[in-house]
């Protein structure tokens, strides 16, 4: 190496020790105290790295985990036998309003808009009848392109849904 | 840190903590919690949420540990988890995560400073407080391969696994994450202020 200066990269890999201090290395550091001085900042450098000053946790901290994951683990599972009584009793109140109050005016309003709703299904499979009709013998073909559309639809999905991320373990 | 061993003794505690064993997932916490502490407090500049995040990372330990299968050690599936849990923060709160990767050609006035000022520091005469403080001005991706490397004593091969990235990319990250720490400090401090004494 001779004259010339150590770069950050040698100096870098000679503080890792991956490399050795050669002879020419060390007879240019005897004469040259800026490249001395490199030297110096990158073991102050490497020296505060290796310093956790300021990165502890409080005293508490497993307690407190502790103390978190049982208080999550409590809200999240209430055992079933506490939940099919709270289902039976909601599904007789629900019963008990609906003998209680008078419901056939909105029966009657109901079964008025399900009427409605038969006769506009009826006239749109009549609509669809009379297309199908005009497009004759290119039907297959347009149901085979839909279905092939379909299943890219569900497969991109599928890819989509499986692509890993980070918020995975 | 140093890494610990994760065979006989890592496979006990962890069965024991999947049959329930409250005080072994405690003695988990114990052993593991520097390491998580080193990664969460920084890659989180926000004081406030450490812990909370701290916190987090070990109910997701707890909750996925039959999922490990003992291919990785241990400290390196939760430190894995504590950086996952550290990039989601980040993201959720728009902060970023490389915000440069220039190799330093960006004074120190344009990074935000960390309460510590160079005549304080003087004063304190502490020259690894003053690259501590310095750390801190880096992008979260830089501060945290240098810690793991520097501080956990892992090897790129572990830092790799735990962040994703290739071989390469870690050594590159360390590489500049140093140089620009030194760009840094002697661009901000009095040569003679410093690295004269250590000499």
């Amino acid at each position: 190496m001779g004259s010339k200066h150590v770069t950050d990269e040698q100096i870098q890999r000679l503080l890792d020790e991956q490399e050795v201090v050669s002879g020419d290395v060390a007879a240019h550091l005897r004469e040259c105290p800026a490249c001395r001085r490199e030297i110096g900042i990158y073991q102050q450098i490497y020296e505060g790295l290796g310093q956790d000053d300021g990165l502890q946790l409080s005293p508490g901290f497993s307690e407190s985990v502790i103390a978190r994951l049982a208080a999550s683990e409590q809200t999240s599972s209430k055992p079933w036998p506490w939940r099919i009584p709270a289902f039976v009793g909601g599904a007789a109140i629900i019963c008990a309003i609906v003998w209680l109050i008078d419901l056939s005016p909105l029966l009657d309003r109901l079964s008025g808009l399900s009427a409605y709703l038969v006769s506009l299904g009826s006239s749109v499979v009549t609509s669809m009848q009379a297309v199908c009709t005009d497009l004759g013998s290119t039907l297959p073909l347009v149901v085979a392109t839909g279905l092939i559309l379909l299943f890219f639809a569900v497969l991109d999905r599928a890819l989509l849904r499986s692509r890993p991320g980070h918020w995975c373990l | 840190m140093g890494m610990k061993d994760e065979t006989e003794p890592g496979r006990l505690l962890v069965t024991e903590i999947l049959g329930g064993n409250t005080a072994a997932f405690e003695t988990l916490i114990g052993r593991y919690q520097k390491l998580v502490a080193h990664v969460v407090f920084r890659m989180i500049t926000n004081r406030s949420d450490r812990e909370d995040i701290c916190q987090e990372v070990f109910i997701k330990v707890y909750r996925h540990l039959d999922r490990f299968k003992f291919e990785s050690k241990l400290s390196t599936w939760i430190v894995r988890i504590a950086y996952n849990t550290c990039l989601n923060h980040l993201e959720k709160k728009r902060l970023p995560l490389i915000d440069d990767l220039t190799d330093g050609d960006q004074g120190a006035e344009m990074f935000p400073d960390t309460g510590l000022t160079p005549d304080r520091l003087t004063e304190q005469r502490d020259i690894a407080a003053r690259v501590r403080a310095e750390i801190e001005n880096l992008s979260a991706q830089f501060r945290v391969v240098l810690t793991l490397y520097h501080l956990d004593e892992m090897s790129y091969e572990e830092i790799a696994r735990i962040t994703d990235m290739p071989l390469g990319t870690v050594k590159s990250y360390l590489f500049r994450g140093r140089k620009l720490l030194k760009e840094r400090l002697t661009e901000k401090y009095v040569v003679e202020d410093i690295w004269d004494r250590s000499m």
